[in-house]
């Protein structure tokens, strides 16, 4: 109970300032009658007799809305399928508009994620980063990434990668669910979603990223992107293509002179060397998007290159690169029927994925991930249907193929070359709105089935998973400024085929004349978590919003990826061996709390966000844990109860925008992380390769960025900014939030970066005399500056 | 169970408190002078009987209610169809109603029944007893229940209105199909 008092106690401040903020509600202005001028009252007369078609888009504060209004009434899909907006939406959201992206200048999709409340980035593995959410571990298939509806998760092992990867100045959108969306979307989306809407107008985009590392000079990514669409009367047709060149950061980091890290290679077990061009993060994306009608047609391919940080040559050459390939196609048609009150939408997808790493013809390295090809094939049928203007029911069923060629993993395990996990899915969901509150329940069933890949007994071969929601959210006050959200939530996390070759339950023998492990258990269970979030918001002004929420996730089963050792294998194989597996504990989770606070006026805009974090009731899972380093977790000393590696326990987020002309912005950010802790690999003597892990404490760190933006530069269309990021030059590493072996990952330093963009709407002129003619036509009176 | 309520009962605490912080904050919230403007379109667009049309367009207001001072700025400012004036009337309680009902030189046209008053909607049924007023609601099920028009406001904040068709035909209340495609039919 002790460890909620603050949490209490801060919902209560809360609430306080809440009542007081209350009083100091926007009343739109009372009229004395007797004192009208004769023009005022011509005025009054004229709005009376507004149009109906003007009517029917009435606000019933009656007012215009505010900047900040209309990015809080639009309409998303994400939380729910049904589109709802961000106060009604059954999740919690964040949502971010291309405008807020343009005007940060941000250099990729890290740049993004970084000021969203509760995200943290994360080391994975090999030099991959990925997300932690509400200090749990995600980077491992527990948040979806969806761009124009396509995954980008890879199939194997259900992550993905950031790090100058997508095309950030392509997005049109991004909303953002902080919190599970299993109920929806399934296995992959436990701990979050992230949909990415691609910008696709009638007309060219071209730009480009230039940035520098400013200690050195060198050059530290170097992007280019274009953008070409076509629209006609019923179709559409846009073509997209990203590509460039980076380098993650310029400091130093211990690599592994071999991948299996841990057995001592000829040379000793590794060294320290720098990043310097040696971390490569090269993009190559495209999106082609064609629709006709109700037909749409999709394929993205990206090609991602990151070097292999982990690994290195006694040079102090970091050889490897991995390739991570992906196509997806989709298929899909919107049938709508009833004046589209009821709209049903099959669609098809196929993804390939062929991640490759370059291996040398002399290499010794021991390679887990050699010429694997994994692709899914996905069937969806999902129903909409407005059966009253109060009553929705979606209802859908899903069914996909994942299969993986697994030449080249035999090192890990004796199994057959290739493997298929199989799902069927069926789920719905029903939403009332009230004028009392609005009701959002559905559930989500799976059944995955497994081939018997190991053939032992304890294998379970199908298993299935609930994910049941329900969701209360309401708007009240005067005008309507309060909103309150009442969230629970099933979720779960579907092992992945990776997940399963490496799956582990803790048994299994040692055969002493071939020096193997025998009969080892491979049973692994999907992971179940039920979360609970509560959210109250009040616009506290026109141009203002302050969100709370607090949240609790408790996790059964997870599966946790790390390095297991233990006496036995110890005494048979050596001091340093062990295994990389998953592993089903018996619980995580986290509760804690985030504040959101959005200002945007016609000078600019201010965004702040908190979050904080803590964990329950002791369940940490040992890799997760902050304890003393030790290869076998069994002599790890336990130091903090209620932290877990990598995770800063405060983060503070600051967005600040003005806008200088009409054309010309700056933009300040800022992110403070409070201490995190992670495993770092130190010296063990006076050997110049022997080293040792060792707990370490990473102090709390600022990160400043700015950025001064220029519109319409020289000529309508070009728009040009420059900025430094890391202004103090802070480093910020990302860690390994799990006992996985990998030391903190150096992050990008002081960074200038020049962008240039070309923008041409082809249909912009049309766009700004309709606009014009709006603003003619629509009623002055509620207008601010207008009229009354 | 006991491991259960142990574990949520923070939670379950939070969520008190915000209940209780809620609680003196409920209320409908949306502007009145919104309102006033579909009014007026209604005093435009709803035929009434020809032997109630009176020659002023009569609006009530049930109980007290901030619409009162808006209506009365429209009724100064603008006329009903047929250039007819519109004149706003207070009304208190039933026993008003009432009153007003025994008072047939100015015939009651729409009656504005605040949030406030819709428990009473019934018995304003009741004493209307099929006589062709307009009964105009703002909350939610009141225009399943017999009222006329209720006003609503959707998801992004726009306001619209249900309205009940077979009500409306039974006190032979003609509204024009151009207004009636603004609202949503419950009935």
């Amino acid at each position: 109970m002790k460890r909620f008092l603050p949490i209490t106690f801060c919902l209560f401040m809360m609430l306080s300032f809440f009542h007081k903020m209350a009083a100091q509600d926007v009343d739109w202005k009372k009229v004395d009658i007797t004192k009208l001028s004769s023009k005022d009252r011509h005025l009054l007369s004229d709005m009376y007799d507004m149009s109906l078609d003007q009517l029917d888009s009435l606000k019933a504060t009656g007012h215009v809305p505010s900047e900040l209004e209309k990015l809080l009434n639009s309409m998303i899909a994400v939380a729910s399928k049904r589109t709802m907006t961000y106060r009604h939406a059954p999740n919690i959201i964040t949502l971010i508009s291309k405008d807020e992206i343009r005007k940060m200048g941000a250099r990729d999709l890290i740049d993004v994620l970084r000021l969203v409340p509760g995200f943290h980035l994360v080391l994975d593995q090999e030099g991959k980063v990925g997300l932690g959410v509400r200090g749990n571990v995600a980077s491992d298939g527990k948040v979806l990434l969806l761009i124009d509806g396509q995954m980008m998760n890879e199939v194997y092992g259900a992550t993905f990668a950031l790090g100058n990867h997508y095309p950030v100045d392509l997005i049109e959108k991004i909303e953002i669910i902080r919190g599970p969306g299993s109920a929806i979307y399934g296995g992959f989306a436990e701990y979050g979603v992230i949909n990415i809407v691609t910008r696709e107008q009638n007309g060219l985009i071209l730009g480009g990223t230039i940035g520098h590392w400013a200690d050195t000079g060198r050059r530290g990514r170097e992007n280019y992107y274009g953008s070409l669409g076509f629209k006609w009367d019923g179709g559409k047709l846009n073509i997209s293509h990203f590509r460039g060149t980076g380098q993650r950061s310029e400091g130093e980091q211990f690599a592994y002179f071999n991948y299996n890290g841990l057995s001592m290679g000829r040379d000793g077990l590794g060294r320290i060397a720098s990043l310097k061009g040696n971390s490569a993060i090269n993009p190559e994306f495209y999106n082609v998007h064609l629709q006709t009608g109700n037909f749409h047609i999709r394929n993205i391919t990206d090609l991602y290159k990151v070097q292999d940080v982990s690994i290195v040559t006694p040079a102090g050459d970091r050889p490897l690169t991995q390739w991570l390939r992906s196509n997806n196609t989709e298929l899909r048609y919107d049938l709508s029927m009833f004046r589209k009150r009821l709209v049903i939408t099959p669609k098809v997808q196929l993804g390939i994925q062929a991640p490759e790493l370059n291996v040398p013809q002399d290499s010794s390295f021991l390679l887990p991930r050699l010429n694997q090809l994994s692709f899914r094939a996905l069937a969806n049928a999902t129903m909409s249907w407005d059966i009253t203007h109060r009553l929705n029911l979606t209802a859908g069923a899903e069914t996909w193929m994942d299969a993986a060629d697994l030449e080249g993993r035999h090192d890990q395990v004796n199994i057959s070359d290739s493997l298929a996990v199989v799902n069927a899915a069926l789920f719905g969901q029903v939403v009332i709105l009230t004028d009392f509150v609005n009701i959002t329940a559905g559930v989500r069933y799976d059944n995955y089935i497994l081939p018997d890949i190991f053939s032992t007994s304890s294998f379970e071969s199908s298993y299935e998973a609930y994910a049941p929601r329900i969701a209360l959210t309401r708007r009240f006050g005067k005008n309507r400024s309060w909103h309150l959200k009442l969230l629970g939530s099933g979720a779960f996390r579907a092992p992945s085929i990776g997940n399963v070759i490496q799956a582990f339950d803790g048994t299994y023998s040692v055969n002493t004349d071939s020096m193997s492990l025998e009969n080892v258990g491979r049973e692994l269970e999907p992971e179940q978590s039920l979360v609970l979030e509560a959210e109250i918001g009040k616009q506290i002004t026109q141009d203002m919003i302050l969100t709370a929420n607090v949240f609790r996730v408790h996790t059964r089963n997870p599966i946790v990826y790390h390095f297991y050792q233990d006496d036995q294998i110890v005494s048979a194989f050596g001091e340093n061996r062990g295994l990389f597996v998953y592993q089903n504990f018996p619980s995580s989770g986290s509760f804690g709390l985030e504040l959101d606070y959005q200002y945007k006026r016609k000078w600019g805009h201010f965004n702040a966000n908190y979050s904080f974090y803590s964990v329950q009731d002791n369940a940490i899972p040992a890799p997760y844990a902050v304890s003393t380093f030790s290869y076998n977790p069994e002599d790890r000393q336990r130091l903090y109860d209620n932290v877990t590696l990598g995770f800063p326990k405060h983060k503070v987020n600051v967005n600040l925008g003005l806008n200088l002309s009409r054309n010309m912005s700056i933009n300040l950010t800022g992110t403070y992380l409070s201490e995190r802790y992670a495993y770092a690999m130190v010296p063990a003597s006076q050997e110049p390769h022997d080293f040792t892990g060792e707990l370490t404490t990473f102090p709390q760190q600022f990160l400043f960025n700015g950025y001064l933006n220029h519109d319409n530069f020289i000529f309508r269309g070009l728009n040009v900014g420059i900025g430094v990021y890391d202004v103090f030059n802070q480093k910020t590493p990302f860690l390994q939030p799990f006992f996985g072996l990998n030391p903190p990952l150096p992050g990008p330093s002081r960074e200038v970066v020049l962008k240039a963009s070309l923008d041409l709407n082809f249909d912009k002129r049309k766009k700004q005399e309709k606009q014009l003619q709006k603003e003619k036509e629509a009623p002055g009176f509620f207008g601010r500056g207008k009229g009354f | 169970m006991k491991h259960c309520y142990a574990t949520y009962r923070p939670f379950l605490l939070c969520m008190i408190f915000l209940l209780l912080g809620l609680q003196q904050l409920m209320g409908q919230g949306i502007s009145y002078r919104a309102q006033s403007l579909y009014i007026y379109k209604f005093t435009r667009y709803v035929s009434w009987p020809s032997e109630s049309q009176g020659d002023t367009l009569v609006i009530g207001v049930f109980g007290s209610s901030p619409i009162e001072d808006e209506l009365k700025l429209m009724a100064s400012l603008k006329r009903a169809a047929g250039n007819r004036p519109i004149s706003i009337k207070p009304i208190e309680g039933l026993g008003g109603l009432s009153y007003h009902l025994q008072a047939p030189a100015q015939p009651l046209h729409i009656l504005y029944v605040p949030s406030s008053k819709s428990r009473q909607l019934t018995a304003i049924l009741q004493f209307l007893d099929q006589r062709p007023v307009l009964v105009v609601a703002e909350r939610g099920g009141l225009a399943r229940r017999g009222a006329c028009v209720n006003f609503m406001v959707t998801e992004d904040d726009i306001l619209r209105f249900e309205y009940n068709q077979s009500k409306l035909g039974e006190l032979q209340l003609r509204v024009g199909e151009e207004l009636l495609r603004l609202g949503f039919k419950v009935r």
